[in-house]
């Protein structure tokens, strides 16, 4: 078992400063590593001895992770850092006197790809290259949509949660079963000379939705993939629960990019993370890698859209046995089509054809812009 | 570790004290192993440092991998209480902190409005002998001496709001009850929390917990439960069913992959045939207690099930 360098006879406040340099190193690996939790690990390593390596080590993954990809980071991290700093030391004893943050020297390392390259110039300046939102987008582009249509589609997000709430938000309705109402069973006994002979009761009124959005990007939906961003991004807004998918000949999460961002961010991230907007669409095969990794997403009050134009370059009949799936494990399965408003519109490429035999409902992009209230169709669409 | 008098002897070197259940990371280990948990020594870290820094352990992983069992576990090998709170779509404060007893206090006011006063009476219905006690409240309330594991188990069942209510608890181990004043617990509780990763959990829960990740056993650890768990099964079986497993777990696209409670249901239900090897016929008969979603269940019946028992 390796003992780490900082716990060879040096001292406390050397230790703290690698100690220090570590949680800066993970930071830019992409471990989000707050006080508490450097507070945290300074606290554990009271209990635990540190001339042992693994135990170290399982303390760092305990108190500074927080999910399995930070796990997997620390571990990475780790061994990389002190390993480097033990190195240091072999070669040159004086050099651990004064530690750097992160300890490492030369020119641009292979290890820092994944964050960006790294220089240290004969000055000290040490140079990170990372991502930033506001470089120019390289991946999928996608046009910001005009202020006042993005308004449009905001409101018509709102629409659509508030017809397919399933989801219980904090106002209460009068109901027969439930909670006591008390100031209502109070104005009731008025009537009966202040004797409480009816118990008036309350519930939760259903305000939340919960949405999945599965957003084609395939070539043939180039020209609609900016309205499209749009509702997706909307309705995230609106139902923060929701989660939002790319696919076109794979599956991409892009939750991530939306969360919590301001629309032209929220575009430009996902812009960089999805690839060009070329190539087939194999939607069933897409359903089915999403059935596979995320299935458990999709729950008795989860509404589903698909934003597709149905152009399916795969199986039909993987594509109508995961839509088949889709409908019987969610509250209702919603497939907006950009072509769906035309007066000439049929369900004639392969996918659409699949498709409509599962849907509830069948909508258009164009239905989110104007003020026409969802409720009536959203609701009869509801099984 | 110290001895629980009236156990079976075998029994009572592996039950501890509180106290020594936090001795070290080696008792924890020691601890689990004692009721039949097999943890690597990653987990027991956790647990361990979770115990002493006396903050919440949050631990996901996938479905049906010993998660809530790490709480009853360490209960039972503490000696401790165990106080549940299963997380459910809707679970709010009533459910989970405390309520006031309504139809009691009304009662009372009844019983009483003639001969006490309005400010009497009041006092009277909102004292502690009318609030109901639920789990979170529970878990701090008490006389310290012993102490309790909270399981507050599948949180990315329940709104994101609730996790809202929990950082007070979770932060400071107290609850404001606003017609009472604040109960602060006396005894820290070993708090579990659970998540099947459904759901991302907000950054500000995650702040105030340890965490760990259990994910699917590996050969040799999957045989070590079994032999433990199911009694009777024999080393060359028990190698045998876990083998298989892992390949039916290593099927690329199985909508739902077996955890280690279906590998042990399956083992049991094996044992329970008469089983002493694993045969085609058998596999076929019983391939629901390991494959649980009916297109996984076709897939492997039509296509992959020579395949996989040809290679045990």
């Amino acid at each position: 078992m390796t003992a780490l360098p900082v716990v060879s006879g040096e001292t406390a406040g050397r230790f703290l400063a690698r100690l220090a340099g570590f949680f800066v190193f993970l930071r830019r690996r992409g471990v989000p590593v707050g006080i508490g939790s450097e507070l945290d690990l300074a606290q554990a390593f009271e209990f635990i001895a540190l001339s042992d390596r693994q135990a170290v080590l399982d303390t760092c993954r305990a108190t500074l992770a927080k999910s399995p990809r930070d796990a997997r980071l620390v571990e990475e991290a780790f061994d990389e850092y002190w390993a480097s700093l033990l190195r240091e030391e072999t070669e040159d004893p004086s050099k651990g006197a004064v530690p750097r943050n992160p300890p490492f020297q030369g020119s641009t390392r292979d290890e820092f790809s994944r964050s960006g390259a790294v220089t240290v110039e004969s000055s000290g300046v040490m140079r990170i290259g990372v991502y930033s939102p506001d470089a120019p987008a390289v991946g999928h582009p996608l046009a910001a949509l005009d202020p006042r249509r993005l308004a449009a589609v905001r409101a018509g997000a709102r629409r659509f949660r508030r017809a397919s709430a399933s989801l219980p938000g904090r106002r209460f309705e009068p109901a027969r079963q439930g909670r006591i109402d008390f100031p209502r069973t109070v104005r009731q006994s008025l009537r009966h000379g202040g004797e409480w002979l009816d118990l008036r009761r309350r519930r939760r009124k259903l305000q939340g939705a919960e949405f999945v959005v599965l957003w084609d990007v395939s070539g043939s939906m180039k020209d609609h993939d900016s309205e499209l961003f749009a509702l997706a991004y909307s309705l995230h807004r609106v139902a923060r629960r929701s989660r939002i998918f790319a696919f076109s000949t794979g599956l991409e999460e892009v939750t991530d990019c939306v969360r919590a961002q301001a629309y032209s961010r929220a575009l430009r991230a996902v812009s960089r993370t999805l690839g060009p907007a070329s190539g087939g669409t194999r939607i069933g095969r897409c359903l089915q890698e999403f059935h596979r990794r995320h299935g458990s997403l999709v729950r008795p009050w989860t509404t589903v859209l698909v934003l597709s134009d149905g152009w399916d370059l795969g199986e039909t009949d993987v594509l109508g046995r995961e839509l088949g799936w889709l409908r019987r494990v969610s509250r209702s399965l919603v497939w907006i089509n950009p072509y769906a408003r035309r007066p000439s519109f049929e369900p004639a490429t392969a996918g659409m054809r699949e498709a409509v035999a599962h849907l509830d409902l069948l909508l258009g992009p164009e239905d989110f812009e104007v003020a026409r209230p969802f409720r009536s169709a959203v609701h009869a669409s509801v099984r | 570790m110290m001895a629980v008098r009236g156990m079976a002897p075998s029994v009572r070197t592996l039950r501890m004290t509180a106290q020594a259940l936090w001795d070290s990371v080696d008792s924890v280990l020691a601890a689990l192993a004692g009721e039949n948990y097999v943890a690597e020594r990653e987990l027991a870290t956790a647990i361990f440092l979770a115990g002493k820094l006396k903050k919440p352990l949050l631990v996901e992983g996938e479905p049906g991998c010993g998660k809530t069992e790490i709480a009853k576990v360490l209960a039972a090998a503490g000696g401790a209480e165990l106080i549940r709170l299963q997380c459910y779509e809707g679970l709010d404060a009533n459910a989970s902190l405390y309520e006031w007893n309504y139809p009691r206090q009304l009662l009372t006011i009844r019983l009483h409005e003639k001969s006490r006063t309005p400010e009497q009476l009041e006092d009277e219905i909102f004292s502690e002998r009318f609030l109901l006690r639920r789990p979170l409240l529970r878990a701090l309330d008490g006389d310290g001496a012993a102490r309790r594991v909270l399981l507050i188990d599948e949180i990315d069942r329940a709104d994101e709001e609730f996790e809202g209510l929990l950082l007070e608890v979770l932060s400071d181990f107290q609850i404001s009850i606003p017609e009472i004043g604040t109960i602060r617990a006396k005894g820290v509780p070993f708090v579990l929390i659970t998540s099947n990763r459904t759901r991302e959990l907000s950054d500000a829960l995650k702040r105030r917990c340890l965490f760990a990740y259990i994910g699917y056993p590996s050969l040799e650890k999957e045989v070590a439960i079994l032999r433990r768990k199911v009694p009777g099964l024999e080393a060359r079986f028990a190698e045998e069913i876990a083998a298989l497993v892992q390949r039916v777990r290593a099927e690329p696209d199985l909508v739902k992959r077996p955890g280690i409670s279906e590998t042990l249901d399956w083992a049991a239900a094996l044992l329970e045939l008469g089983q002493t090897t694993i045969t085609r016929d058998v596999v076929r008969q019983t391939l629901g207690f390991l494959v649980k979603d009916a297109q996984d269940l076709q897939a492997v019946h039509s296509e992959r099930l020579d395949g996989l028992v040809d290679r045990a």
